[in-house]
């Protein structure tokens, strides 16, 4: 039953993962709220952003604009910290539907997100495929497996045309999230 | 479409939004009735980089005038008389210590818990709001503006008396207040006959041997502490 294995292995903790921001957002929301704690959320803000910022190291070093790190264990980083980053944002967001431009930005955070977890999907499906055809091979795996993986023709191909689509993305909340930064620094005291 | 290109007409469809409604673009939530006609000019109340100034409140809002509308609104009686107070000693202070906006139009909705804290170090007397709720009792009415001495403004209660300058309570006299001051409400008075050690016999046989016979009820008066006593006109 090998679509059963790959919707179970790779699309649901993806699904799951997703669906756990938004409910760890409301939840958090609420806990504040009941505990007269709603200001917290201010505090998020600039927290969620520097944790967003912090996990584009990993972009920094694939370009190789930072040269410490292994782009692996940066790549789970970006993961993570992209994770709680935006479940910090959400949370300073609550649930106030009122200016434009702040909902726009975490309407493009949430899409960037789940254009992330595609990404994700789409690495370990090549990384699977590149390993089953290993096998078929009679390769054993070793340690520059991983190496042969990220290089591996059909993996590049599939995540550049990915990347055509998160990069954009994620220009327009960069920009959407700067603007209310600003606008919040000019406005608010 | 290129990563920098999204970028640049997100950021020009921003700048649009703004230009056209910068209410909708950024306001977080509605104005109070009030400012309602306010409407897009958020810069009436906004300075650039320094938010909601004071000074922007008072070029329309009377600060005497404003005071007597909110207590009229707030009532008769105490809490009434308190808005009063504070408005006038805060009449060319920072309104937005108290008041925010953004909260809907409800008016109610545009105040900030109140904090003391808010009047800053040239604070006001406290009978200036509370003259209405300060106790009448005796210790209190001894004490008139020195609240401080005893009461943080966080809350009325724990209050702090420094017992200790009048008579230290050590380990022999760590007792009930009433002990020793038995009339309610009345702290200047006081007995040392509440307890067996201070039997009123066995003290005035005492004073006899040493030839004084007056005062044996102003005990303070000489004794201020357990350790020894101060001579006759020791101070009250």
């Amino acid at each position: 039953m090998p679509h059963r294995s790959v919707l179970a292995r790779q699309v649901l903790p993806s699904v799951a993962a997703y669906v756990a921001l938004v409910l760890a957002a409301v939840l958090a929301d609420r806990l504040l709220h009941a505990a007269g704690l709603a200001g917290v959320g201010r505090v998020l803000g600039p927290v969620g952003t520097g944790l967003i910022i912090a996990s584009f190291a990993y972009s920094l070093r694939k370009r190789k604009l930072l040269r410490l790190g292994s782009p692996k264990a940066l790549l789970e980083l970006h993961e993570v910290l992209g994770w709680v980053g935006a479940l910090a944002i959400l949370v300073h967001a609550g649930v106030h539907v009122h200016a434009l431009i702040p909902w726009l930005a975490v309407g493009a955070m949430l899409v960037v997100v789940a254009s992330g977890f595609v990404g994700k999907l789409l690495l370990r499906r090549a990384g699977d495929a590149l390993r089953a055809r290993e096998e078929e091979g009679g390769r054993e795996r070793d340690p520059a497996a991983e190496r042969r993986r990220v290089l591996d023709a059909a993996t590049v191909d599939v995540m550049k045309r990915w990347r055509a689509v998160h990069m954009p993305l994620n220009a327009a909340f960069v920009v959407l999230a700067l603007v209310h930064v600003v606008a919040a620094l000019m406005l608010w005291r | 479409m290129r990563a920098s290109v999204v970028g640049l007409l997100t950021l020009a469809a921003c700048a649009g939004l703004v230009v056209v409604s910068p209410r909708r673009a950024l306001s977080p939530g509605p104005l109070t009735r009030g400012h309602g006609d306010l409407g897009e000019r958020c810069l009436d109340c906004h300075s650039a980089f320094r938010g909601p100034r004071p000074e922007r409140c008072t070029a329309c809002h009377d600060a005497a005038r404003f005071a007597r509308r909110a207590a009229s609104a707030a009532g008769a009686g105490s809490r009434a008389r308190a808005i009063l107070g504070l408005h006038r000693a805060r009449a060319s202070a920072d309104c937005l210590a108290c008041h925010t906006d953004h909260g809907g139009p409800d008016p109610a909705r545009a105040t900030r818990r109140f904090s003391h804290d808010a009047l800053g170090p040239e604070s006001p007397p406290c009978a200036d709001c509370h003259a209405d709720a300060a106790p009448r009792d005796d210790l209190h009415g001894t004490s008139p503006g020195a609240c401080d001495a005893c009461h943080r403004t966080s809350a009325w209660r724990p209050a702090t008396f420094a017992h200790d300058s009048v008579f230290p309570l050590d380990r022999d006299h760590a007792v009930a207040c009433r002990t020793c001051h038995d009339v309610a409400g009345d702290y200047r008075r006081y007995t040392c006959y509440g307890c067996h050690e201070h039997a009123p016999g066995r003290i005035r046989a005492q004073h006899a041997e040493e030839g004084i016979t007056r005062d044996l009820d102003r005990c303070v008066r000489c004794h201020r502490d357990t350790a020894g006593e101060r001579g006759e006109g020791g101070g009250d």
